[in-house]
């Protein structure tokens, strides 16, 4: 969501000023510049066809999380049980497929269905509970995501669980299409491409801007923010528990502890990528280089053999120095 | 009457807490002993197992016998249900306690309440609190572990450790019991640890730039079950099982899994259910004033494809549920 330029007499100063104006700009440059760097200082490992595809696989997890996460930052809202949802959904998926028993097609997109239900079903609960119970996100979503992994602790008595079926872990969790683009890595591109649809090119789309730009103007134009609020929220667990799939597919297990700092990873990389915490502007554009600068950081980091507590201070450095820029710019441009 | 109102909102509470029945004391004179047992945390096959081998030996001994842990594995988690313990007045504490100084207050508060305190797994600051401690070394297991891998692969090659989090005692003992041991190995070359934050993710993509950097990378030692996870998975997104070798700690079913598939050679496999029954052991021993053992240290057990199966074996696979 840039704001066009000021109109220019001349076609090319226009487009060369909007590019300038542009936040993402400035983020997909910090990125290019990270990429060109690791691969100047070990382009055998960095660039190699191993690294890139773990990288994104590994990453895909998190970007179908954070496409969820944006919708629900444009509404100027949080949702901080996104990794509890996962785990909740990963794990009633893997019962039921264990349950059902055996290694058919059929068995795995039951798994489907039942994991993108129970994240639906999150996510609707608490769109419910922000618009129509007054409950602030923060809140209630911190109170999902207590009980949506509590739930799952109960169900597994806080044990891993394993049992996924090949078709799934050996099909897409470590399939590639043409054997050369790991399955999780389409399924992601898919999910980050319609997100980037319905976000710029649908009235639904239009509407989470404008709730989130303001919910009394939207209500006064006519928009039924309440269930807008519950749809968004609704997309956000929705693919939370696509998220808890593919985890599936990737691990071949449901993991119950290993989440837990998803939520936080997710809104980093939404904000990172120019997403307003006040709702109202968001890019997905933006959301996949936020997801991918603290990947690309971290990757090139351990190949380069950065000392390991030196990483995170240099990662935590680099978040707040790509946001600050971005955010200078941002007052630049509204200035003049 | 007591025994009821102790057993029964545990019950209600927990759905691992294990209330024995208790039965007929034949050693105390007027009532059975009552032993809680703290976990380190709950939910975790290996604090689950050392339950179900602590409930066992208090049925055999008559004592009545319950277990609460907290909901992660921190001082935070494990004080309030310490203190709950205490107030409850039982005669005795098993406890795998927090390592350091941040359950030293409330463990002094159970001892000065008269109750007899046994650690097990892992030791508070002041040993002096505990009639017994019982714990395996982890730094041993750690050097075992090396010692496993540097078989595995012919005592050559680029090894490294994927560890958990900085700062927990039991991780970090088994990290430095690996590397004082791998050192040893003039053929092989450490690359050093990366941490996984305990996230298996984490573990996956850390694993995967390592060998991005070092194609020829032999082997990784997983501190514990979620870095063998995450490490099993890099493994075979690069097609490398059974070439990049594994030896990880403690078992889950996921990773039990990946030892009958190949991807992960071998477990170092500690005994809880043991320590369980020599906690209890140890407990009614002070109880009753009779001498305890202040030190008692549990062997590991290696676990691999080809003796997983072996029932002298398969009983050290921790539980996750006691039967």
């Amino acid at each position: 969501m840039t704001i066009a330029a000021p109109a220019q007499p001349r076609r090319g100063d226009a487009v060369r000023r909007r590019l300038a104006s542009s936040p993402l700009t400035y983020l997909s440059l910090s990125l290019a510049v990270m990429i060109v760097v690791f691969s100047i200082a070990a382009p055998q490992a960095f660039l190699s066809a191993y690294n890139v595809q773990t990288m994104l696989t590994v990453t895909s997890v998190l970007l179908v999380m954070s496409v969820g996460m944006t919708f629900v930052i444009a509404t100027a809202g949080i949702d901080l049980s996104v990794g509890s949802v996962l785990v909740f959904s990963a794990v009633m998926s893997l019962k039921t497929m264990t349950a059902l028993g055996g290694d058919g097609v059929g068995v795995v997109l039951a798994g489907f269905a039942v994991a993108a239900l129970s994240g639906v079903a999150w996510g609707a609960l608490n769109g419910f509970l922000i618009s129509k119970a007054r409950v602030p996100a923060l809140i209630s979503t911190l109170g999902t995501m207590g009980a949506a992994l509590g739930i799952a602790q109960l169900v597994t008595g806080g044990n891993d669980l394993s049992g996924v079926p090949k078709a799934l872990y050996e099909g897409i969790g470590l399939g590639k299409l043409f054997g050369v683009v790991p399955w999780l890595v389409v399924i992601a591109l898919v999910v980050t491409i319609a997100g980037a649809i319905v976000l710029t090119q649908t009235r639904f789309g239009r509407y989470t801007l404008f709730v989130g730009s303001g919910p009394e103007a939207a209500r006064r134009a006519g928009i039924n923010v309440d269930r807008h609020l519950i749809k968004v929220y609704g997309l956000g667990g929705l693919l939370a528990g696509v998220a808890g799939f593919l985890d599936l597919a990737l691990f071949a297990s449901a993991n119950i502890a290993g989440h837990s700092t998803d939520n936080l990873q997710a809104v980093a990389a939404v904000v990172l990528g120019g997403t307003s915490l006040f709702g109202g502007v968001a890019t997905i554009a933006g959301t996949v280089i936020g997801v991918f600068i603290p990947a690309v950081l971290q990757n090139g980091f351990v190949i380069l053999k950065v000392q390991t507590f030196w990483q995170e201070v240099a990662i935590g450095v680099v978040l707040v120095l790509a946001v600050y820029i971005d955010q200078f710019k941002r007052r630049s441009r509204e200035k003049s | 009457m007591r025994k009821i109102s102790l057993c029964a909102p545990v019950v209600a509470l927990a759905v691992l807490t294990g209330c024995s029945g208790g039965g007929e004391a034949p050693d105390a004179a007027d009532r059975p002993y009552k032993i809680t047992y703290v976990q380190g945390m709950a939910g975790n096959p290996f604090f689950t197992s050392l339950t179900c081998g602590a409930q066992a030996r208090a049925k055999e001994k008559g004592v009545v016998f319950d277990a609460q842990g907290g909901k992660d594995y921190s001082p935070q988690s494990q004080t309030p249900i310490l203190n709950g313990v205490i107030a409850q007045k039982p005669d005795a504490i098993v406890i795998s306690p927090m390592a350091g100084e941040a359950m030293v207050p409330a463990l002094s508060k159970a001892k000065a309440a008269g109750i007899k305190l046994v650690f097990a797994d892992s030791v508070a600051a002041d040993e002096s609190l505990a009639v017994s401690q019982i714990a395996s070394d982890n730094q041993a297991g750690g050097a075992l572990a090396a010692k496993t891998l540097a078989e595995l692969i012919g005592d050559k090659g680029k090894v490294m450790v994927m560890g958990a989090k900085p700062g927990i005692s039991t991780t970090d003992a088994r990290q430095r019991g690996f590397e004082e041991e791998i050192k040893k190995h003039p053929g092989i070359t450490y690359l050093g640890s990366q941490y996984s934050d305990s996230q298996p993710a984490t573990a996956t993509s850390k694993f995967g730039a390592v060998l991005a950097a070092n194609s020829d990378l032999a082997g990784v030692f997983a501190v514990s079950t979620q870095e063998v996870e995450g490490v099993a998975t890099g493994v075979q997104n690069a097609e490398k099982s059974g070439k990049v070798r594994i030896v990880g700690f403690d078992t889950s079913d996921p990773i039990l899994d990946d030892v009958r598939n190949g991807v992960v050679q071998s477990l170092v496999v500690q005994q809880p259910l043991q320590m369980g029954v020599d906690a209890v052991d140890q407990a009614v021993a002070a109880l009753k004033g009779e001498s305890t053992t202040a030190k008692i240290s549990t062997p590991f057990v290696v676990l691999t494809k080809d003796n997983m199966a072996q029932p002298d074996i398969a009983k050290f696979i921790y539980k996750t549920t006691c039967e």
